[in-house]
């Protein structure tokens, strides 16, 4: 799987698949920054390899909206439950924490289609929680 | 809200689906004021129809295309309320009996009350199925008095015989025999075939009875004593009187159903399949307040309807009560369901058939059958070359259906996909309401819930469930922040019946999933929850 995010990265600045988007391809991750109507969300897509799955995991993740109190880490947890697309985790790294929209895939048997449907997701559900909680567009 | 006496046009089939969250959901008794309304929950439309064709698979009224053909146009739901009144008739009884006085203990203890449902605690208020007869010896008021048969001597005459003597048997009292030998002519056919005088009488044709005294013998009823042991008081001479009980415990039931607007069902049939709100008991004396009151859970649209039928109840079985009878306890259930009308049309052709009951028991009539026009063979023709030309996939795979009928898959499996996950992983898929309960043997035993939901695009998710621990809210952002590190699925809060829970929880499309993808997400999964639950990071 060694090639699989070059691979990943060429097809998407291919424009094949009829998005607005501006790619980055780092040495572990790809930056996709998907163009969403006027405002902007950035998705950083990785792979893992995880040996009790035995495949590797395409993980999209998307920057939320800073984390002010521990009311929203509840909601958060709750609305996990019933999530309809993606899961909901807190980066305590920076300062304030974040909570950042995530989603993972079998990298092994997904469709490029499938892996495009999934990154616009995450970046849309991500945009969502940011101008319902912030209101501006920083991530 | 209307009582039911509606002529029932629809007769109640064999068929029922089993219990099916998403058609059946969990009635609270307000959820009985509900009106009559249409659904658009696509969870309850597409596991309705894929009830439908799997009720009409083996419908000999139905076209082999039914199953493929049927298009469900409308569903309507309605609640139905129905109320069981049951009436408890306990019949109590005094029987004076005795038995023969040796010096027992008596008791001459009176009892708790004169009446005699309350000398001793009957086991009312248990509504036997089957009348439950008892005889019970009551314990007081126990008295000794003389035999009336022997007057106290312990002894009555023989009435076999007069002075201990009866007449010989053997000979009448005559003391004579006949001769067995010459049969009392006294001469009798010798070996030389004449006649010989009779040597063993000497002629005189009898002999002497040896048994007997002067033609009498000893009375064997009383062995000559010429008297007999009474048989009342046993030889005691008194008797000790005593009390026997004799109660009889049976019930009555009686069912109303009350339903919203007239559909031709027999909703008593769904009685054993309904969900039951309340059960409310009153004991002897019935003229008390139950214990809780009728407002408190009773909706109040139903409160003149549950009098009613409790009142009805009541004075058909006060009618004709003896005074050794009364009732003892009244029982009244208040159960509630829902039921569907679906309204589908095969080729243009509408139909209607009605779904209720916790294990969705289909009531329908005579179905719509093939249309013999010639405009109707046309078009089903056409229908046919389109689709052999376009190689088309009818919408429900027959093996879904017959794995359906034998209990293999969820009703929402149209694919067949979770017992081919299940086998992959050496794994048992038992199916419930709402899905399966897999239960994973390797490495360890790990048992977990796959539900069938539907996301806001109309499109069958298939939701991964495991419960982890007790949320405690000091564990929230430690959770959070490990879902960073988990291959798929997401630590949520869960409410479930033992409180909040941190639970593994994924969705996935059913519709794109593959078995050996969902095989490496759910043992991902699974791996992720025995870290967690190995370094007891959430507890």
């Amino acid at each position: 799987m060694s090639g699989y995010l070059e691979s990943l990265s060429k097809q998407l600045l291919a424009g094949q698949h009829g998005l607005r988007l501006v790619v980055e391809k780092g040495e572990r991750e790809i930056l996709v920054e998907v163009a969403l109507e006027n405002r902007k969300q950035t998705v950083s897509i990785s792979l893992k390899f995880h040996k009790s799955a035995g495949c590797h995991s395409l993980r999209l993740v998307s920057r939320a909206c800073p984390v002010k109190d521990h009311k929203t880490v509840r909601a958060a947890l709750l609305a996990n439950s019933n999530l309809e697309f993606g899961g909901l985790c807190l980066e305590s790294s920076t300062s304030p924490p974040v909570m950042d929209v995530f989603y993972s895939l079998v990298a092994e048997e997904t469709p490029f289609e499938d892996v495009v449907k999934a990154l616009v997701s995450v970046a849309q559900f991500a945009d969502r929680i940011e101008k319902r909680m912030v209101g501006s567009d920083v991530f | 809200m209307k009582r039911t006496a509606i002529k029932a046009t629809h007769s109640a089939d064999s068929f029922q689906s089993g219990r099916i969250k998403a058609i059946q959901p969990e009635m609270a008794s307000a959820d009985l004021a509900q009106p009559v309304m249409q659904t658009e929950d696509p969870v309850a439309i597409s596991f309705m129809t894929n009830l439908l064709r799997i009720w009409s698979f083996e419908r000999h009224d139905l076209p082999p295309d039914f199953v493929d053909e049927v298009e469900l146009t409308q569903l309507t739901r309605q609640p139905i309320a129905i109320v069981r009144v049951q009436v408890e008739m306990t019949s109590a009884k005094l029987e004076n009996h005795f038995e023969p006085f040796t010096d027992q203990k008596v008791n001459d203890n009176a009892w708790p009350s004169t009446d005699v449902f309350e000398i001793r605690p009957l086991k009312i208020g248990k509504f036997p199925a089957q009348p439950l007869k008892e005889r019970v010896r009551l314990s007081g008021q126990e008295s000794v008095g003389t035999c009336n048969q022997c007057n106290s001597a312990g002894e009555v005459p023989c009435t076999n015989c007069d002075g201990g003597r009866v007449t010989c048997p053997d000979c009448g009292g005559t003391r004579q025999l006949i001769c067995p030998r010459c049969g009392g002519g006294g001469i009798h056919e010798g070996v030389s075939g004449k006649l010989i005088n009779c040597q063993l009488c000497g002629t005189r044709g009898t002999r002497r009875c040896n048994l007997c005294d002067r033609g009498q013998v000893l009375c064997s009823t009383c062995s000559g004593s010429s008297l007999l042991t009474c048989s009342q008081c046993n030889g005691a001479g008194n008797l000790l009187h005593f009390w026997i009980q004799n109660t009889v415990i049976s019930s009555e039931e009686h069912s109303v159903g009350l339903i919203g607007e007239d559909w031709p069902v027999d909703i008593k049939c769904l009685e054993s399949e309904s969900t039951i709100f309340h059960v409310e008991q009153w004991n002897w004396p019935i003229v008390n307040s139950p214990g809780t009151p009728i407002q408190d859970w009773v909706p109040q649209h139903l409160h003149g309807m549950v009098k009613e039928a409790l009142d009805d109840q009541l004075s058909k079985c006060s009618r004709d009560l003896e005074e050794s009878e009364r009732v003892s306890a009244v029982r009244v259930k208040l159960l509630g369901v829902f039921l569907y009308a679906v309204d589908y049309s095969y080729f243009d052709e509408p139909s209607r058939v009605y779904v209720g009951g916790l294990r969705n028991r289909v009531f329908s009539k005579r179905q719509t059958q093939k249309k013999k026009g010639l405009f109707s063979r046309v078009k089903r023709l056409g229908y046919h070359i389109t689709n052999t030309i376009s190689n088309y996939t009818p919408p429900v795979d027959k093996k879904y259906l017959a794995a359906i009928r034998q209990g293999q898959v969820h009703i929402g499996d149209t694919r067949c996909l979770i017992p081919a996950v299940a086998k992959a992983m050496i794994a048992t898929a038992d199916i419930t309401e709402s899905g399966y309960d897999i239960e994973v043997k390797l490495p360890r035993n790990v048992s977990f819930q796959l539900k069938f939901d539907f996301n806001s695009a109309g499109k069958a998710v298939l939701c991964f469930q495991l419960d982890l621990c007790k949320a405690e809210r000091q564990r929230f952002s430690q959770a959070m922040e490990f879902n960073k590190r988990l291959a798929f699925g997401r630590i949520a809060v869960v409410n479930t019946e033992f409180g909040e829970m941190f639970s593994m929880v994924d969705r996935r499309e059913y519709g794109t999933a593959r078995p050996e993808q969902l095989v490496k997400i759910i043992r991902g999964l699974i791996a992720d929850c025995d870290e967690i639950i190995d370094a007891k990071f959430l507890f």
